[in-house]
């Protein structure tokens, strides 16, 4: 069983890898073939139009079910009575710690059979953030489309809604409402809790994630009863009847990822939850699925074949978190921002050597220590325009332009995401500038390991690539000049 | 305004004792829903903000006093157990403000006192959890909470406000959340 530990290392460099070069292989627990691991993307990006199309022919098929084979457990109705029935929940999860696993897998099986309907294997289901995104995106409204919420199963569920949403293509949250449940603000808040019991559900107990934006959003698109008011399936135990149901989730899924992958946040210890998995779905053959996904092995999403496009651009109050540097936790740090750029190289060189005390906590690192992170934090990064951009970050000296991410010393890398807005208000540019932490632990491991720090100052090297094969234009060093880099020592306390 | 004590003292010696002897974890509960003490009558939150005030165990007042002023409090849980909504269709959400008993519907979530919220799921019974730890630092590094005050009362207190729906002027007269407990719990810090 893999340690806490190991899990962040894995994540601060796999990750990275993996959405450079989207392949597996090599990952440990990697997913069935070995196939490339999907990307996750913001529904109203461009880059998401091709999974949109896809997800619009493949809900299509499984409506079509309906009718034509109206047992077939991957019809759309019985997809949604996964979820819940004309009374009450069925299989899944609310009010307690399986909340953030199970759905992740249900929405994963989903997943699974869009690509089977829509003849699509590289089918990545896109998420959306209503933090940024504040309506229903239009592509979910509209006469004969596939995505609007246009079943009504009130000939079998007395009392089930008729189709339509309780809120229209031009319905805003409120600034209120985003202050309160589902705007940045919120989230960054949700998501700094570094306790899983509060934030995605104790045994039982409903987290902070689903009792404030999941909840919220629910309510918000399902419409508020009485007064003649529409209410729509969303606000039913049957919510999946409705295709931005499974959008929704997907953006609470992205938020597990990057809670997963914040220092010091540890799922559940206890293996009543670790070794849980949930039969509950159905694979494209129709047959039951689900049980080789323990709640523990999905703490990587790159088992199950995929990443969000955002995983490692941390939220900046995340920075700003790390910024105030008033966790005694922090046991030690050094910085720098005295950079040179030489030959497409863009290398920090700290002050001055590390402190003594400093020195000693990395060597302790370095040496294997479990409960000591090395944490690099890189400030002031600034957005470029050419956002097909890899940035790889590496520890240590003699680093060139070329220096393969294998190489000892390879911290991790980040990317860019800020997409363009298919309107109701959000998705809009963003140029300023960003911080990003990356564990550097492994890095420092690679390096002195089996000796120790030097003792002189220590450096950080940045290099800029294209993101994929195929691109030829991408920022340079230059571009996203980044003001500071700062390595700190944590104690995890283990 | 209302203001509603919630003690049960009994339980809570039973809960501290136990705490003590693992080390894991501490917890002041209000509340018998273990059964250990005998039943406790179900408190109320209706359309006005409502105030509890949650008894915590010596140890407990001990421990937090000392996290919060290392600056090391980075969990304390609040616990609501056992939920159940009353002509509640029209509720958006609820609103929770520690030490603030004068909390209403005006008072905004930039407040140092707000802690979080909850919107209803669609379970009859409903268990939720917070964690309070950056209001109650907040609050610690503020002078709104301090060593004394703790010391001398031994107790927090816990605001509800609920928001009805902008589409509904207010809550219906028979709107009401009945609960079983309200606990804060004090784990091992991570």
């Amino acid at each position: 069983m893999s340690t806490r530990r190991e899990f962040l290392i894995t994540a601060g460099t796999g990750l990275a890898v993996g959405f450079l070069y989207p392949r597996i292989s090599g990952a440990k627990g990697a997913h069935k073939g070995a196939a490339p691991l999907r990307i996750r993307k913001n529904v109203v990006t461009a880059a998401a139009q091709s999974d949109l199309d896809s997800l619009r022919k493949g809900v299509a098929e499984m409506k079509k079910l309906i009718q034509t084979r109206p047992n077939d457990p991957r019809g759309w109705v019985l997809q949604a009575f996964i979820h819940g029935d004309c009374t009450q929940f069925t299989f899944c999860q609310h009010g307690n710690w399986y909340f953030p696993p199970w759905h992740r897998s249900f929405i994963y099986y989903f997943e699974q059979l869009i690509q089977c309907f829509s003849d699509n294997k590289g089918f990545a289901l896109p998420y959306w953030d209503w933090s940024r995104t504040h309506s229903v995106p239009r592509s979910f409204y509209g006469s004969g489309n596939p995505l609007d919420d246009d079943i009504s199963i009130s000939g079998r569920c007395q009392g089930a809604p008729s189709p339509g949403r309780g809120v229209s293509e031009t319905t805003q949250l409120t600034q209120a409402d985003l202050d309160t449940y589902v705007g940045p603000g919120v989230i960054n808040s949700i998501q700094q809790n570094p306790d899983y019991t509060t934030y995605g559900g104790g045994n039982p107990g409903r987290g902070q994630l689903e009792g404030t934006p999941h909840n919220f959003i629910h309510r918000w698109v399902g419409g508020v009863a009485g007064g003649g008011r529409k209410v729509s399936n969303m606000v039913q135990t049957f919510s999946p009847l409705d295709p931005i149901f499974w959008l929704h989730h997907c953006n609470i899924d992205r938020l597990y990822s990057n809670w997963l992958a914040r220092p010091n946040h540890n799922p559940p210890p206890e293996s009543q939850w670790r070794d849980k998995s949930f039969n509950d779905f159905y694979d494209c053959n129709g047959n039951r699925a689900g049980a080789e996904f323990t709640c523990a092995r999905t703490l990587d999403s790159r088992v199950m074949g995929y990443v969000y496009d955002q995983t490692l651009a941390l939220p900046a109050a995340l920075a700003v978190r790390a910024k105030a540097a008033v966790s005694p936790k922090v046991v030690g740090s050094v910085a720098t921002s005295r950079a040179a750029v030489k030959a497409g190289v863009l290398s920090f060189v700290t002050e001055a050597a590390p402190p003594e005390q400093t020195r000693r906590f990395m060597n302790a690192a370095a040496g294997g220590a479990a409960s000591y992170v090395v944490r690099l934090r890189i400030d002031g990064v600034k957005t470029p325009k050419r956002q097909s951009t890899g940035v790889h970050v590496f520890l240590g000296p003699d680093v060139t332009a070329k220096t393969p991410i294998t190489a000892p010393g390879y911290v991790g890398s980040f990317t860019f995401f800020d997409g363009e807005g298919e309107g109701g208000g959000g998705g809009g540019h963003q140029h300023g500038a960003s911080s990003f932490l990356l564990n550097a632990t492994k890095a420092v491991q690679e390096l002195y390991g089996d000796t120790s720090l030097p003792e002189g100052a220590l450096s950080v090297s940045i290099v800029t690539r294209a993101l994929a094969a195929g691109v030829d234009a991408f920022a340079t060093v230059e571009d996203i000049h980044p003001d500071r880099i700062q390595l700190d020592v944590v104690n995890l306390g283990a | 305004m209302r203001i509603i004590v919630i003690v049960f003292s009994g339980f809570v010696a039973l809960a501290c004792a136990a705490a003590s002897s693992t080390g894991d974890s501490a917890g002041a509960r209000a509340g018998g829903e273990r059964g250990e003490g005998g039943p406790v009558a179900a408190s109320v939150i209706t359309a006005a903000p409502a105030t509890f005030e949650v008894a915590l165990g010596g140890d407990v007042v001990r421990r937090l006093e000392l996290h919060l002023a290392h600056g090391s409090l980075e969990v304390a849980r609040l616990i609501l157990r056992d939920l159940r909504p009353r002509a509640a269709q029209t509720l958006k959400g609820v609103r929770i403000f520690v030490e603030k008993p004068e909390a209403y519907a005006g008072t905004p979530v930039a407040d140092p006192h707000y802690a979080g919220n909850f919107v209803l799921g669609l379970e009859d019974s409903q268990t939720m959890l917070w964690n309070i730890a950056p209001t109650l630092s907040r609050l610690w590094h503020s002078g709104a909470l301090t060593a004394k005050g703790l010391a001398q009362r031994k107790a927090l207190r816990i605001t509800f406000v609920p928001d009805p729906a902008e589409s509904a002027a207010s809550l219906p007269k028979d709107f009401a959340l009945t609960f079983k407990s309200l606990t804060i719990e004090l784990p091992r810090q991570p």
